[in-house]
């Protein structure tokens, strides 16, 4: 039992991109058109994750792996820091929508991890951040293609070439970073 | 209710987590948000706020922004949008269940369950009261909309006795607490519109002799005889 659980654990983390099974997915989205980068994006999340909320509920239920929710929480905040910290240095932009990705999976475990309302959370997160996402993944592949490169230097001022590409990323930008009344704020916090 | 009881009603992972015990954990998701939005800011303040490059300008000459590329980011944030006013007033319609919501149902006079969170109190006089009649109706409403009646006794007040509902909303993680004005005798029953509550009302009569009206008590216990006593009835019911 204990291998099989630390398989689906590996198996799940690696098909969500949870640290530190995440390095293939700034790769992939960030190399990827926009269109390939949402499809994928919302394939392999939505799929990782469905199995990750069963896998801390039957955890759960199981009484005999208990640690099992506490270790999706930690991977699921290990993941943010990750995230987090990659997002601060990052200057392609596509890479950085991947690391925000590798965060929202983090959010995703933590809820699950949490059982009851967060799992809900959780489940409501993925949904609209998977619009969100695609969203983000489609409106950046524009403003990718217009400036010709995707360094953050680079596409700076996209504004002025891009208006109603930049716009829509903006908004995406502030719904998955979870500002109010986005629904990624009401799961996140 | 104002909008930011929505908005605070539904911090769910935050809250669960200090709920749960899970303090430190959710001080450090908190953390995490905050370094991970400072971070996507500097994209945002890029690409609204700096100037674009020569090379930029050039390239984007002969980028358009056709209908192809605009439409489906947009379709995706639409459903979004969509997805999140359903999502919010599915919250507001559960906050107003029965509840002071001036701003969602001004024709609504029910008066305001007492909500609070489980392991939690609430000093007995501010449970908010109602006289009998509107508080089995009342509570029923709720119950009908999806809460679960969690317990559902009586409060000996004098000679009298107040009723009390407890009630659960599983999804929300939330218990909401109400009580009646003292009654004496009768009050309206609850089973015939809510099944759970017909071993509540039980208990009430016997602990109280304040007996359901219009209900009929099904039997929950077997008389059994004993020792020749031939059993008989433990709880007379009256019909409809």
């Amino acid at each position: 039992m204990l291998i099989a659980w630390v398989l689906l654990l590996t198996g799940y983390a690696t098909k969500m991109g949870l640290a530190p099974m995440h390095t293939w997915k700034p790769d992939a989205y960030g190399e990827a058109s926009g269109i390939v980068g949402g499809i994928a994006r919302r394939r392999y999340d939505h799929n990782g994750v469905c199995g990750d909320p069963a896998r801390a509920a039957s955890g759960g239920c199981g009484g005999r792996w208990r640690r099992d929710r506490e270790n999706a929480a930690r991977s699921g905040l290990f993941s943010m820091l990750i995230a987090a910290l990659f997002l601060l240095g990052t200057p392609d932009f596509k890479r950085m929508l991947a690391y925000s990705s590798v965060e929202h999976m983090g959010i995703l475990s933590v809820g699950a991890a949490l059982g009851g309302a967060g799992v809900w959370a959780a489940l409501f997160h993925l949904w609209t951040n998977s619009l969100t996402k695609g969203a983000l993944f489609l409106s950046a592949g524009n403003m990718r293609r217009a400036a010709g490169a995707s360094t953050m230097a680079e596409v700076s001022g996209m504004a002025r070439l891009t208006p109603m590409s930049a716009r829509m990323f903006v908004v995406g930008m502030l719904a998955v970073t979870a500002c109010p009344p986005f629904g990624p704020f009401f799961t996140n916090c | 209710m104002s909008a930011i009881r929505t908005v605070l009603h539904e911090l769910l992972i935050v809250r669960v987590g200090f709920e749960s015990g899970h303090g430190a954990a959710t001080a450090a998701f908190l953390g995490c948000l905050l370094f991970a939005f400072f971070g996507l800011t500097r994209l945002v303040f890029a690409i609204t706020d700096g100037r674009p490059r020569q090379a930029a300008r050039e390239n984007a000459s002969r980028f358009r922004e056709t209908a192809g590329v605009i439409v489906p980011p947009l379709v995706l944030l639409v459903f979004f949008t969509v997805a999140w006013a359903r999502d919010t007033f599915g919250v507001a319609r559960r906050l107003d269940c029965g509840r002071a919501c001036a701003c969602f149902n001004a024709m609504s006079t029910t008066q305001t369950f007492a909500m609070l969170g489980n392991a939690s109190s609430l000093p007995w006089a501010e449970v908010p009261e109602w006289p009998v009649a509107a508080f089995v109706e009342d509570t029923a409403t709720e119950l009908e909309r999806g809460a679960r009646l969690c317990a559902w006794f009586g409060v000996a007040d004098g000679d009298a006795t107040r009723l009390v509902a407890v009630l659960g909303y599983d999804i929300d993680n939330t218990l909401a607490v109400g009580r009646s004005e003292p009654v004496k005798g009768t009050y309206p029953s609850l089973t015939p519109r809510c099944a759970q509550a017909h071993l509540f009302e039980r208990e009430v009569w016997e602990q109280h002799w304040l007996q359901a009206r219009r209900s009929s008590l099904a039997q929950a216990r077997a008389p059994r005889p004993r020792c020749g006593s031939g059993g008989g009835r433990f709880l007379p019911s009256q019909g409809v």
